[in-house]
């Protein structure tokens, strides 16, 4: 399973373990993500997809294996030379009261500055930018706890775009947000992956959506990762049931043409006896 | 960009931005604070008026040849002692409260304050020949000593910061009940200097109380100041700081031993001069906002003159009776104190 593309791969995990107070969650997993595409993190709760990230994002120290930024090992580059290249948005982020959107996003330029260079040209483009890409110009000098939840996700998100990296981590950056705004964040970010050939890895719970936005999905079961490769090739009814232990149909999204899955259940269906 | 001043140097990569409303609000808390010192210098038994209390200061003639004495001797250090304990206190305090993210985190209330009181309490009951210069030195040892437990204690079982604070409390009592046990037993001489001490209070404060200050406020408070972007991006959570590149475990480590440095030193000049550590801060933010470039030096200025005017109002509204300006913080400190906890009683 260990896969042999290393030079095509911006962050490549061999043989990672990581551990909370010595329980392992992730156990002995390679995986390499492609440069340039957005990869999706799937699975059902507890199998390690949100650690996984916070280890791909050197968040937390692996108790075994390394991960490779760019083929080089992160554990041997400076914090700020991979936050000059990889940012991450870790599960609901909070602000401390008051502080303007304008604020945040600014706040993305930290690793680019010093202390006798707190605020560049450069650190105010770059911002500026980032407020216009995510729409948010308008609502810059709004405090965040005045925004609805969809528009402090895409202040976040701006600020992770201000840092200016070409891989973005985000995990689950639309939970707690109705479908419209689900799927407005995860236009944000293709646009964002496409007018950038940026990398994007994301968890994201909704299969559907995983299906739709991913260029690569990661499957993950218990620590491992079950699967990964284009969704088309991964998303079978045998591998809902494996991962995630529920039975379903598997049919072509009308809208994109990627697999959707319709989870069949133990009531409810039409004509029992479909698999 | 609109709301932020924004300063560049034309060929020299040296750049920096403050809140707009930032240089307002310092030059009016300066004005204030100079408005209340050179009250509390005119003001007392042998008033001195206002313009020669300004011409002594500034070394110029005066009309009388005593004023110079009543002046630079009694009262000047005594308010400038007060200023520096202030600042010393607030910044400690803004610091504190962002690295914690919890408004309630203060030196005073999570027990360095009662920690650096215990040693310092110590120090003038049991070894009474050992010099005032020293006193900052040991309340410093008190508080890291104290914070040092407060943070193992409450390490490794998850990081809620209630848990911190809680602990805190807890710690902050031992150490009273265990000053007090001092204060009981000691010789009668030593613990009424320690009590006079304890009260939170500048009476008497000499340039000789100040020396020792000073050092300390010129070291770390320009320092708190200087890790004020550490503090931005930490204050946005433990996560979002390292993955912005922050070096999260020793930024955090420099900032606590410059929070507990000038708690530290300002409880060994003052004694518990209670709840400027928890106010100050706060009112800054509401004056200038979240953002540490111009909260730093506004929780400073907020703090120096909330301490002066404390000891103002304490000295004056009484006359002849001097109330310890530790007492007039905490008559308005502890309401305000449930204030801020019932606005965050759903964290």
């Amino acid at each position: 399973m260990t896969p042999s593309i290393p030079d095509l791969s911006v962050l490549t995990a061999r043989q990672l373990t990581l551990a909370y107070q010595d329980k392992a969650i992730v156990k002995d997993l390679s995986v390499a993500i492609p440069k340039g595409k957005i990869t999706v993190l799937i699975g059902p709760n507890g199998c390690g997809k949100s650690t996984l990230l916070r280890g791909l994002a050197r968040l937390l120290k692996p108790q075994g294996g390394t991960v490779y930024l760019n083929s080089r090992a992160i554990s041997k580059l400076s914090t700020r030379e991979v936050a000059q290249q990889l940012s991450i948005l870790p599960q609901g982020p909070t602000a401390p009261e008051g502080l303007t959107v304008q604020e945040l996003v600014a706040q993305g330029r930290y690793p680019h500055q010093t202390w006798w260079q707190q605020w560049s040209t450069q650190d105010e483009e770059f911002t500026e930018q980032a407020l216009l890409l995510t729409g948010m110009q308008e609502l810059a000098d709004t405090p965040l706890e005045q925004l609805s939840g969809g528009q402090r996700q895409r202040a976040w998100i701006a600020m992770t775009l201000a840092q200016d990296t070409t891989t973005l981590l985000l995990d689950e950056p639309t939970t707690f947000l109705d479908l419209a705004h689900q799927i407005e964040i995860l236009d944000l970010l293709y646009e964002f992956n496409q007018t950038k050939a940026s990398t994007v890895v994301m968890v994201l719970h909704d299969l559907n959506q995983a299906c739709r936005y991913a260029d690569y999905l990661v499957v993950m079961r218990q620590g491992q990762v079950f699967a990964q490769g284009a969704p088309r090739d991964v998303m079978t009814a045998t591998l809902v049931s494996d991962v995630f232990g529920l039975e379903s149909c598997i049919i072509p999204d009308p809208v994109s043409g990627t697999p959707l899955c319709v989870p069949i259940g133990r009531h409810k269906s039409k004509t029992s006896g479909i698999r | 960009m609109k709301s932020w001043l924004v300063m560049r140097l034309p060929g020299v990569p040296f750049s920096m931005r403050l809140s707009r409303s930032a240089p307002m609000i310092l030059l009016i808390l300066s004005l204030l604070s100079l408005g209340v010192m050179v009250a509390a210098i005119s003001f007392g038994e042998y008033p001195v008026p206002a313009w020669e209390v300004v011409k002594t200061v500034l070394g110029l003639e005066t009309s009388n040849p005593d004023y110079a004495f009543v002046v630079q001797t009694l009262r000047l250090p005594r308010v400038l002692v007060g200023f520096l304990v202030g600042m010393g206190l607030a910044v400690s305090g803004a610091i504190m409260q962002s690295l914690t993210r919890n408004v309630l985190a203060s030196p005073d209330i999570i027990g360095i304050n009662a920690g650096a009181s215990l040693v310092a309490v110590t120090i003038i009951v049991l070894l009474p020949s050992v010099p005032i210069a020293l006193l900052p030195i040991s309340a410093f040892i008190g508080a890291l000593l104290t914070a040092a437990l407060i943070y193992g204690l409450s390490r490794g079982q998850g990081n809620s910061t209630m848990r911190l604070i809680l602990l805190g409390v807890g710690i902050g009592a031992i150490a009273g009940a265990a000053t007090s046990i001092l204060i009981t037993f000691g010789n009668i001489y030593d613990v009424s200097q320690a009590l006079i001490w304890m009260t939170g209070s500048v009476y008497g404060r000499s340039w000789e109380h100040l020396w020792p200050l000073l050092p300390w406020v010129i070291l770390f408070v320009p320092l708190a100041w200087l890790l004020a972007p550490s503090l931005n991006v930490l204050n946005l959570g433990e996560d979002m700081a390292r993955g912005l590149g922050n070096r999260v475990e020793q930024q955090r480590l420099v900032l606590m031993i410059t929070s507990v440095a000038l708690a530290g030193a300002a409880v060994a000049t003052a004694g518990t001069v209670g709840f400027v550590g928890l106010m100050a801060p706060h009112l800054a933010r509401q004056l200038v906002g979240p953002n540490h470039e111009g909260l730093m030096p506004t929780a400073a200025l907020t703090g120096g003159f909330m301490v002066i005017l404390a000891d103002f109002c304490g000295r004056s509204l009484f006359a002849p009776l001097e109330i310890p300006c530790g007492v007039m913080t905490a008559l308005v400190g502890a309401p305000y104190f449930l204030y801020i906890l019932y606005r965050n009683r759903h964290l």
